[in-house]
């Protein structure tokens, strides 16, 4: 089916909430039929929302081919680019790239787009004419939308009229063949420039200084605006702020979305990332989905991080109010604390009862209607004795919520209509739903929520105001210092109810220092992840029209959890002031195990009611060993002599404040230098510094083990490493990706589960990667020993496998451990291996051809580049290493270095956090992800009690791996040095390819060693053009001039601001040691949609990847440095698996959140070209528009018309004179875009039956359940 | 109907005008686009020799667990799983 | 009943997984010519449309709609030892919506 539109670019004053937060340079998509409309009713409420205005949303059905008329009325050229949809590059990409035509267009102009839509889901787009970073730029304004693609044959409708619509984020979404569902389009936008409702940036009643916006769909609902009106006594007079700010009693619902549906509705929110910058935490109270929807075995999830310009389809299990039919409101929010403040929720309220629009809010608000799905059952109508949510709570409007019924210890009597809503079986902390049953076992835990000082380690580092969850009878020994603190990690099983009770003992009020602001934070509660609760009562928050579910100091509440199924930790945190005080330790698990499990110490056998570690006896499963990691960031410490660490410029101040911790606890590595040499080389050496105090996990070879990993606090992205061991992507899908890290968000939850692999007593690092993360101690070790020592005990189904060891345990020496030796290593007989002899050499790395440089670059050179490279023949490129799966590989790895730095002690720019001398090493190792080895020698390493595993100057070693599965790529780097060494290049990439294959020079087609662009022949694979990318942050360069180069640098902004971006930020940013920053291009504003082009820039410098119509291409992308910001990564005109090796996976034209450690395969589907094999010129680039794009991080992937010398053809086979040859593949020539179908044949065509559903629906015999 | 049917089969015969849950061998089933471990559950209106039909029948979806499909469904024999007498309405987990 | 199956089948032993198999091919020889609505689970998932024929045990089926709209118009031959879930509408009471684009109410 052909399905037209017509979209207008215009720009619009955009109102954002009803306090008259605005941006009065907003852009948006809008249908040509509503341009008139929506202009008019802005020009008419200059300072309210109107509801016209929101990201365009239009929808088509897989298979339909898609004509845009798209007319441009903003002042610059604009275009749409859209996102895994088929469409012709020279034609439709919306973008003016490379030597393609320019299909962005200038100001009252039209042009036509084409795309063909064939799989279900979120096509995004936006614009490319102004990608810039700053204000000037359209993204930042909201110049974005989606095409949803719905299942074939389905059509839409308005969910309060009914009747079907042409655009518009919500929709009720019917098919014939499969169920109704209700979906929401959810469109997170950061940065966009907020005014007040006078013109002034908005500032916040509580520091009185000015605030950023978060917003959804064009709107936003910020603590302070709410805020003000308690001040000044409009409504809650006695209230503080944040427990209230989500409080519909209070303020009335919010301006941002709030999703409609009734009990058990199927819905699917289409997750957009349309924003510019930050990586943000979706999180849907009650609700929880399959990463993958297409996809039965994958994880499940209730928190998704996503980066901009990437989107994921949210289809809750069991619909609306999940497995229990939970009736009230769900909040959805970015889990970021301060994007939470600063307007990033919204809400999905679950009715219980029919809402015909003839119902009001207790607020005297009118309910507005909403069609119940056709193929639903009829919810009943509301009565006076029944009302339905929210009308039967005794809440009173301009009054916070009331406490709920039953749960509060002491507290009030139920109502007659609260009581008429009860559940039958409603007990305290589950009142109006109950999903436990008489014959549920039940498990009891009584938790007090207290403040005690927390040391992070031993230099003092300590949080006066620590706040944690402890079990009530732990109290005493924790508050008396005989139990460490750490977070409250309880355990049940699944099947099984958790019942609480929760104290309150927190002090009235907390801050009043350089980070805070005396504020009350006079009530708690324990809001809960994935495991099925009441979320009127139990929600441990105060959400929409529910109750308050938490208590005051000295009270106590009831809550009851139950747990459906086995599930990961599942984490549980304070949400009345969260923003306040999470970041001083309110975060917990309950880690839900499988049936019949039991939990004990390692240490003592004791049985443990609470510990982050245990071992887990199972009857049936094998027992593991469990760690509980709890990342941390915005820990607001001081140091031993009471002066705060990072300070934000202001207290109370959103800015990155604080330093970081696991589990309370860090290990900075600016405390592991040892005088007088003071070499990065041993700060992860317990012969020179006795371990860290960072958590500890010990095992015994071959022990089971799941990592429980979740980020309790509070801003940041932190990624998750560990040396050696490996694990499965998606834990219950043995098809997901092979990994070595994982990249979180605060309140994601993963378990990482493998078996220890490795032979004698090793010690593993693992450490959350970026060099913000790990410089503040955010590391520690795993410890394993092949013989039982005397104080860990094995797992009780292990006790036979372990004999007693008789050696003494290593102790610290304060001296540097000995060169780790591998013992000849015997490869079996026929074993091919291969050998890769490696320089580490320093040197000017050129960034860009104008001459921006790194003059102090580190790099990893094959031996036989070393002298080509130094005198400067060769400018150098990472290293690229391949193995093919089966063969073992030795390094050999000799130290070059001169030990130049661009400093001998003090770093500078790019800085850290808590800056502290920290010398560059002149040592240098390399260290491998995913391929198996011998930790005792090729980790690359020197951690804990391992030997040294780096080399000093003019020194040489050999690192062994075996390459036993096809990973896909992984990274290298160095370990002496993470802070001097690793921004500065020191980094190279390994590729597992298939067992037979060849490398081969993609223009010669002679064998190679390495290289970011090359053939990958196999006799029996297709034949495929492999396409590399290292894309990393936080470099430091030079102009040609030498002049140093600070980014992020803002193009055409007029208030340059001098202070320095935030941590994350600081640094220019490359692929491949390249970049092609906009700078280098234009100087004008009106030329800025020409500057991807060839044409009139010529070739960026980034990888220029060159391939003929339709050749398979496999792209590679790793993110070896440096930063804790996660980068998106797009790729135009081509789409692939989001598991490599999945089928079911999801199908996408982006890789998300890229840190430090990530890695992503991409088989592009259909070959170099797309669906079509069409010749032209694809960008590939980052996602994050604020500032990857626009400091260099984009190229060219080029595809061939025509045969050149420059790039052989791939070879297919053939038959000649009945003898099997290769010859050169054929560019396939591919012209109709629109590939129509064969006709249907006739006979079938007349048999088909055209009743119109409706007619014979009530023939159906039995009721609906 | 009934008499034709083998003794092997007669195992069928017992729930028949019953209401069932049903679960297929494979592991996820797809329509339009839609994934689905195949558990259904429905009336069983009709036993064969070579298959059985609900109706109506209802596809677990996990997202929609009590989506009715339109047409009645039958079930080649082979293919079946697991079955067990079933209250159409209970709620069970399915992820 | 059971002699019929001995008979089509050659075999003097009941072979009852042989039988069940048999027996859903005759299903759709007996419904040659009307429409079928057969799901399986290898590709392409979902079959729409009109039995043509049986032979052997394959299924002749001329693809109305599928999951993928370019297969539509196929005639596929499908084994019907795979198919896992089937709908054969044998009067216009109980019909299979046609879910083409345009088609829909």
């Amino acid at each position: 089916m052909l399905r037209k539109f017509h979209v207008v670019a215009i720009p619009i004053r955009i109102v954002v909430n009803r306090f008259g937060d605005h941006d009065p340079d907003g852009m948006m998509y809008v249908l040509k039929e509503n341009e008139d409309v929506v202009k008019e009713k802005v020009k008419l409420n200059p300072f309210s929302t109107v509801d016209l205005v929101e990201p365009l949303v239009i929808r088509a059905n897989v298979g339909d081919e898609i004509e845009v008329l798209f007319e441009n009325q903003l002042p610059f050229n604009t275009g749409m680019h859209i996102q895994n949809a088929e469409y012709d590059v020279f034609t439709s990409d919306g973008a003016f790239v490379g030597l393609n035509p320019d299909t962005t267009i200038p100001k009252g102009k039209a042009i036509i787009y084409k795309w063909k839509v064939d799989h279900e889901g979120i096509h995004f787009f936006s614009d490319l004419g102004n990608p810039l970073s700053s204000e000037k730029g359209s993204n930042v304004h909201g110049l974005f939308g989606a095409l949803f693609v719905e299942p074939r044959g389905s059509w839409w409708t308005d969910p309060i009229t009914g009747k079907p619509i042409n655009s518009g984020n919500f929709a009720d979404v019917h098919n014939p063949l499969l169920p109704s569902f209700r979906e929401f389009g959810w469109f997170f936008h950061d940065e966009m420039e907020v005014d007040d409702l006078t013109g002034q940036k908005p500032i916040s009643p509580h520091t009185l200084q000015p605030e950023a916006t978060h917003l959804i769909n064009y709107r936003s609902e910020p603590m302070r605006n709410r805020l003000r009106l308690m001040h000044e006594g409009v409504v809650c007079p006695d209230c503080e702020g944040e427990e209230v700010h989500h409080d519909s009693w209070v303020f009335g619902d919010p301006d941002t979305p709030i999703l409609r549906a009734y009990i058990g509705d199927p819905i699917k929110i289409r997750l957009v990332h349309g924003g510019t910058k930050e990586t943000h935490s979706f999180h849907y109270h009650v609700h929880q989905w399959l990463f993958e929807p297409t996809d039965s075995d994958s994880e499940i999830l209730d928190v998704q991080a996503i980066s901009p310009q990437t989107q994921y389809t949210i289809s809750p299990a069991y619909g609306a109010g999940s497995l229990h039919g939970a009736i009230g409101d769900a909040i959805i929010h970015c889990h970021l604390y301060p994007h939470f403040g600063e307007g990033m929720w919204g809400l999905q309220r679950n009715f219980d009862t029919l809402q015909d629009g003839s119902m009001c809010y207790p607020n005297g608000v009118q309910i507005k209607a909403l069609q119940p799905l056709p193929d639903r059952p009829l919810p009943p109508r509301p009565t006076p004795e029944k009302p339905g949510f929210p009308n039967f709570i005794p809440g009173i409007p301009g009054f916070k919520a009331p406490r709920p019924p039953l749960g509060i210890e002491n507290g009030r009597e139920p109502t007659e209509i609260e009581q008429n809503a009860f559940a039958k079986n409603a007990v305290p902390g589950a009142v109006f739903v109950n999903p436990a049953k008489e014959d549920t076992p039940v498990r009891f835990f009584d938790v007090s929520l207290i403040q005690m000082p927390i040391i992070y380690n031993k230099e003092g580092w300590h949080d006066p105001e620590g706040r944690l969850y402890v079990l009530a009878e732990d109290e005493e020994a924790i508050l008396s210092g005989r139990k460490k603190p750490e977070p409250l990690v309880i355990r049940a099983n699944a099947g099984e109810a958790i019942r609480f009770r929760f104290t309150n003992k927190l002090p009235e009020t907390i801050g009043g220092n350089a980070f805070q602001l005396v504020n009350r934070t006079y009530e708690a509660g324990m809001h809960v992840h994935f495991v099925k609760f009441d979320v009127l009562v139990a929600d441990g928050a105060n959400v929409g029209w529910n109750y308050d579910s938490s208590v005051l100091p000295g009270e106590t509440i009831e809550y009851q959890w139950f747990a459906d199924v086995e599930l990961k930790s599942t984490f549980f945190h304070d949400h009345l002031f969260a923003n306040e005080h999470q970041l001083h330790g309110v975060f917990a698990s309950i880690n839900i195990e499988a049936r019949g499990s039991q939990y004990f110490d390692p240490y003592t056998g004791e049985e443990v009611r609470a510990g982050t570690q245990a071992m887990i006896v199972n009857p049936i499963i094998p027992d593991f060993r469990e760690i509980n990691l709890l990342v941390h960031d915005f820990a607001l410490l001081f140091d031993k002599d009471g002066n705060p660490l990072n300070p934000p410029p202001f207290p109370g101040s959103p800015d990155d404040p604080g330093v970081m911790g696991i589990n309370y606890r860090s290990e900075p590595l600016q405390f592991r230098l040892k005088e007088p040499e003071c070499d990065p080389a041993y700060v992860f050496s317990s012969w020179v510094h006795g371990d860290p105090v960072t958590p500890m996990l010990e095992t015994y070879n071959g022990d089971p083990v799941r990592v429980r990993l979740i980020q309790g606090s509070h801003e940041e992205s932190h990624s998750f490493n560990l040396h050696r061991q490996r694990w499965n992507r998606e834990r219950g899908d043995l098809d997901s990706e092979l990994d070595q890290q994982k990249h979180l968000v605060i309140a994601e939850s993963f378990t990482q589960e493998f078996a220890i692999e490795g032979k004698g007593d090793f010690d593993m690092l693992y450490h959350f990667g970026s060099i913000d993360d790990i410089w503040l101690g955010n590391w520690g070790i795993f410890r394993t020993f092949e013989k039982r020592v005397d104080h860990l005990l094995p797992l009780p189904d292990r006790l036979d496998d372990i004999c007693w060891r008789d050696e003494p345990l290593p102790k610290k020496t304060g001296k540097k451990p000995p060169m780790a030796i591998a013992d000849k290593i015997s490869y079996p007989k026929g074993a091919k291996v291969r050998k890769y002899d490696v320089a580490a050499i320093n040197t000017k790395i050129i960034y860009h051809e104008d001459g921006d440089h790194d003059p102090h670059g580190i790099v990893f050179a094959l031996k036989e580049d070393v002298e080509d490279i130094l005198c400067g023949k060769k400018n150098p490129e990472p290293l690229i290493i391949r193995a093919n799966v089966g063969e073992y590989v030795e390094v050999t790895l000799t130290n070059c270095l001169t030990g130049e730095n661009h400093h001998d002690g003090l770093h500078g720019y790019p800085e850290v956090p808590v800056e502290a001398f920290f010398p560059p090493s002149n040592r240098i190792s390399m260290h491998a992800q995913l391929v198996e080895y011998d930790v005792r020698h090729s980790d690359g390493a020197t951690v804990g009690f391992n030997f040294d595993q780096t080399i000093g100057p003019g020194e040489s070693i050999t690192y062994h791996w075996y390459i036993d599965q096809r990973f896909g790529t992984a990274n290298l780097w160095d370990m002496a040095d993470v802070r001097n060494h690793r921004h500065h290049g020191a980094f190279g990439m390994i590729i597992a390819e298939a067992i037979g294959s060849k490398y081969l020079d993609a223009k010669t087609r002679e064998k190679v060693q390495t290289g970011s662009q090359v053939i990958i022949s196999n006799p029996i694979l297709p034949e495929f053009r492999e396409f590399c990318l290292l894309m990393h942050d936080g470099v430091r360069l030079v102009d040609k001039n030498g002049n140093l180069i600070i980014d992020p640098q803002v193009l055409f902004e007029d208030d340059e601001e001098d202070e320095l971006a935030d941590f994350e930020d600081q640094g220019s940013r490359g692929f491949n040691y390249r970049y092609e920053p906009f700078r280098n291009r234009i100087n004008r504003f009106k030329e800025v949609h020409k500057v991807f082009s060839t044409k009139v820039f010529g070739d960026p410098s980034t990888p220029l990847f060159l391939a003929y119509p339709g050749d398979p291409i496999t792209m590679r992308i790793t993110f070896p440095a440096d930063r804790a910001r996660a980068h998106s990564f797009v790729i135009h005109g081509h789409k692939f698996f989001r598991s490599k090796d999945d089928i079911n996976s999801s199908i996408d034209s982006e890789v998300d959140h890229l840190t430090v450690g990530a890695n992503a395969n991409m088989q592009l589907f259909y070959g170099a070209g797309g669906f079509f094999n069409r010749p032209g010129d694809y960008m590939y680039r980052s996602g994050n528009i604020r500032w990857d794009i626009e400091l260099g991080l984009w190229g060219i992937l080029r595809v061939l018309k025509n045969k050149r010398q420059k790039l052989a053809p791939l070879k297919m086979h053939a038959v000649k004179n009945g003898r099997h040859i290769l010859k050169d593949a054929i560019p396939k020539q591919r012209r109709e875009l629109l590939n129509r179908r064969r006709t249907i044949k006739a006979i079938v065509k007349g048999k088909i039956l055209n009743e119109p559903i409706e007619q014979i629906e009530g023939e159906f015999p039995c009721e609906d359940v | 109907m009934e008499e034709n049917i083998l003794p092997e089969n007669r195992l069928f015969l017992d729930v028949l005008n019953k209401s069932v849950l049903l679960v297929t061998e494979s592991k996820q089933l797809n329509l339009l686009g839609q994934t689905f471990r195949p558990i259904f559950t429905g009336v069983v209106t009709e036993v064969q020799n070579g298959f059985i039909t609900l109706d109506p029948v209802i596809i677990k979806m996990h997202n929609a667990p009590f989506y009715r499909f339109p047409t009645p469904l039958s079930f080649p024999i082979e293919h079946i799983a697991v079955f067990t007498e079933f209250d159409m309405n209970r709620q069970i987990p399915l992820i | 009943m059971r002699d019929d199956f001995l008979n089509q089948s050659g075999k003097q032993v009941v072979d009852i997984n042989a039988i069940r198999e048999l027996d859903v091919t005759m299903e759709f020889r007996e419904n040659v010519g009307n429409r079928a609505l057969i799901i399986i689970f290898p590709f392409p998932f979902l079959i729409i449309g009109r039995i043509e024929k049986v032979e052997s045990d394959y299924l002749f089926i001329c693809a109305e709609v599928t999951n993928v709209t370019e297969l539509d118009g196929e005639e596929f031959r499908v084994h019907i030892d795979d198919i896992e879930v089937f709908y054969i509408e044998k009067d216009h009471h109980r019909p299979i919506p046609d879910i083409r684009n345009g088609h829909h109410a």
